[in-house]
């Protein structure tokens, strides 16, 4: 088994330890933070990354983005309010059951179930990628190319809004993304005589601006802190023996469901998380108890999320496509490092692949650790007002985008993203999905372009390679889907508007 | 007053807008044939794409009815007036004083700070950024320009 021959080994370096602590501890942080995302938080820390090991740098990343899933849920249960989007939902039945004094056991089983759902997940991603990426190994540049554009139009079903929104989004993403120069023909698109747009910009630049900051003008004065949490002992969050057999099934159900939805490009955590609650919903023998304190309404999904968010390591890994928008920017990390994602990844760099999963075993362990005996160190973070946190966030994103290159172009880039994200946050344009047409834009075109140049432009040759023409297949019918879906909705909320 | 989907009809009309631009300027990079493709090909896949998009949305967001966005207006000037004095301060006086100007600014749009925890705030932000990224991550960036 490479994975204790090659990754604990890795991952069990004192340096490698320390990191996948940090990023777990950071990452459960602004996880129960309201008002940061784990995106961000991601994107604020990706610049120090850079004078890390590549391996201790994706350790420390991942360690952050599933920490925030763990974290995301304690201030949903204390305060009614989702620390990261993914976490909505644990709302509705955990903060009933604070309000019924038992916000222990609610974390405990939030953690917990958050702890199977990683393991799942985890086991899911040893025993998947490897396989896949030899599976991959066949792919010429149509197969990528077909993969890649799956990707993008998955990307669309991203957000509650109405996914023509998030397809435009994506489309935004690769626009922004043909900013550079054209590595065909070496023509500069729309760089406008600035030396710092010639290889285009990092995506972490996008992230900071789209994110960070238009999260932050969108949360000030929102977030109002209610500090009457009161103090939770250790000893209060054992849950009854109930509680704990009836949360068996759930974060099974959880757990598959999360793994099921992680992998697939463009879903992610999120998503899983809804159906995960609505599946439970749907099979529960009362279901009139949700809402009001359910424990398989927290159980299942925060199970579905973390398993979500392990597995959606497998695409970003082995084909290099994200399956969630922050695996965009881990994947922009990965390519600053020099190392291309994709299926070459686990043969070439055997220690970063096995180390990066050890660390996924070694950080959830960690955090097993963080968020139960210490939950009241969380609940006390709660406390700081968000009057003094949001000057702090902007002033750590505007030295990781300066230090990056240190121009002070990429802060006015930032400063432009920020003010653009805001106006599409207004409107209810979703941000994630444009994240992924910036990272896999460019890589659709050049896969497309030299597929071409290899069939000496015919089109039809392209269709002839099975796995491109089932993955275009794929594809037509998901636009297909997403037609219709739009259509019916705009059918719906027209005949609720009364005109 | 006909009521409206403004988001929609405004964020399509951005995304029509912006998808005419892309268009437009494509041809300047040589579009070539679609067996051989030039600079300019793909841009203008995206452009038309774009336009196609943003016209339904406004098209359905014309049909419906939906609250106005509320723009909150202190907050986005008080963070972009604090982005841009660290923007304009960073390289011409230093780290430090770009940082006061950014929390300082910024902290306005709070409706509950005061005198005392605002300048508490500049002065333990910039000393802890100043420690963490001068002196132990070793950043080139200058604390005050021309001093340390």
């Amino acid at each position: 088994m490479d994975l204790f021959t090659i990754g604990f080994p890795t991952a069990l370096s004192w340096v490698n330890l320390l990191y996948c602590l940090l990023g777990v501890f950071l990452g459960t942080f602004v996880g129960v933070l309201p008002g940061i995302s784990g995106l961000t938080a991601v994107a604020l820390l990706m610049p120090l990354s850079f004078h890390l090991d590549p391996t201790t740098a994706i350790i420390m990343l991942g360690g952050l983005y599933y920490g925030a899933e763990y974290g995301g849920s304690t201030a949903s249960i204390l305060l009614n309010l989702p620390g990261t989007a993914s976490n909505a939902i644990t709302c509705l039945d955990g903060y009933p059951m604070a309000r019924q004094g038992r916000a222990g056991p609610a974390l405990f089983i939030t953690t917990i179930a958050s702890f199977v759902g990683a393991a799942v997940g985890t086991v899911l991603v040893m025993l998947l990628a490897p396989p896949l990426a030899q599976f991959a190994l066949a792919f010429g540049s149509a197969e990528y190319f077909a993969a890649m554009l799956l990707g993008l139009v998955a990307a669309g079903t991203i957000g509650q809004g109405r996914r023509i929104k998030s397809v435009a989004m994506v489309v935004l993403g690769m626009i922004l993304g043909l900013i550079g120069i054209d590595t065909n023909t070496g023509e500069f698109r729309y760089t406008y005589g600035f030396a710092n747009l010639y290889d285009g910009f990092p995506i972490v630049i996008l992230a900071m601006g789209m994110f960070g900051v238009a999260e932050v003008i969108a949360s000030i004065n929102q977030l109002k802190y209610v500090t009457e949490v009161g103090q939770i002992t250790v000893r209060s969050l054992l849950p009854t023996r109930d509680d704990m057999r009836s949360i068996v099934k759930p974060v099974s159900r959880g757990a598959a469901v999360g793994s099921f939805f992680g992998p697939l490009p463009g879903t992610g955590p999120t998503i899983a998380f809804f159906i995960a609650y609505a599946i439970e919903k749907r099979v529960s023998r009362d279901p009139s108890r949700f809402g009001k304190g359910a424990v398989e309404g927290i159980a299942a999904p925060e199970a579905a999320n973390n398993a979500a968010a392990q597995t959606s390591f497998i695409p970003t890994l082995t084909l290099g496509i994200p399956g969630a928008a922050t695996m965009a920017i881990m994947l922009g990390a990965l390519l600053i490092h020099g190392i291309q994602p994709g299926p070459q990844l686990i043969g070439e760099h055997p220690d970063l692949f096995w180390g990066v999963i050890a660390s996924f075993w070694i950080g959830n362990v960690f955090l097993l650790v963080l968020n139960i005996p210490m939950i009241g160190l969380w609940v006390r973070i709660l406390h700081i007002p968000y009057r003094y946190l949001y000057p702090t966030i902007l002033v750590l994103i505007c030295i990781g985008v300066y230090s990056l290159n240190n121009q002070v172009f990429d802060v006015g880039l930032v400063i432009l993203f920020g003010v653009l994200g805001y106006a599409l946050k207004l409107m209810q344009f979703e941000p994630a999905p444009l994240l992924i047409g910036f990272i896999l834009g460019p890589m659709v075109e050049e896969n497309f372009r030299r597929a071409l140049v290899l069939t000496h432009g015919d089109y039809l040759a392209l269709l002839e390679r099975p796995i491109t023409a089932g993955f275009l297949a794929v594809t037509v019918l998901l636009l297909a889907g997403m037609g219709w879906s739009t259509w019916r909705a705009h059918q719906r909320r027209k005949a609720a508007s009364p005109d | 007053m006909m009521k409206r989907n403004y988001k929609d009809v405004a964020g399509g009309g951005l995304f029509v807008a912006l998808g005419l631009y892309v268009f437009v300027s494509a041809f300047g990079f040589g579009i070539g044939t679609t067996s051989r493709m030039g600079a300019g090909y793909y841009p203008m896949v995206l452009g038309v794409v774009a336009i196609v998009l943003g016209a339904v949305i406004v098209a359905l967001g014309w049909q419906e009815t939906a609250e106005r966005p509320r723009v909150a207006v202190k907050p986005l000037l008080a963070v972009l007036a604090g982005l841009i004095a660290f923007y304009v301060l960073v390289d011409r006086a230093g780290m430090i004083p770009a940082i006061w100007g950014l929390t300082g600014l910024a902290s306005l749009a709070d409706n509950d700070i005061t005198w005392r925890g605002t300048i508490g705030l500049m002065l333990a932000v910039s000393l802890a950024a100043w420690l963490l990224f001068s002196v132990f991550l070793g950043l080139p960036i200058a604390g005050v320009e021309g001093l340390f």
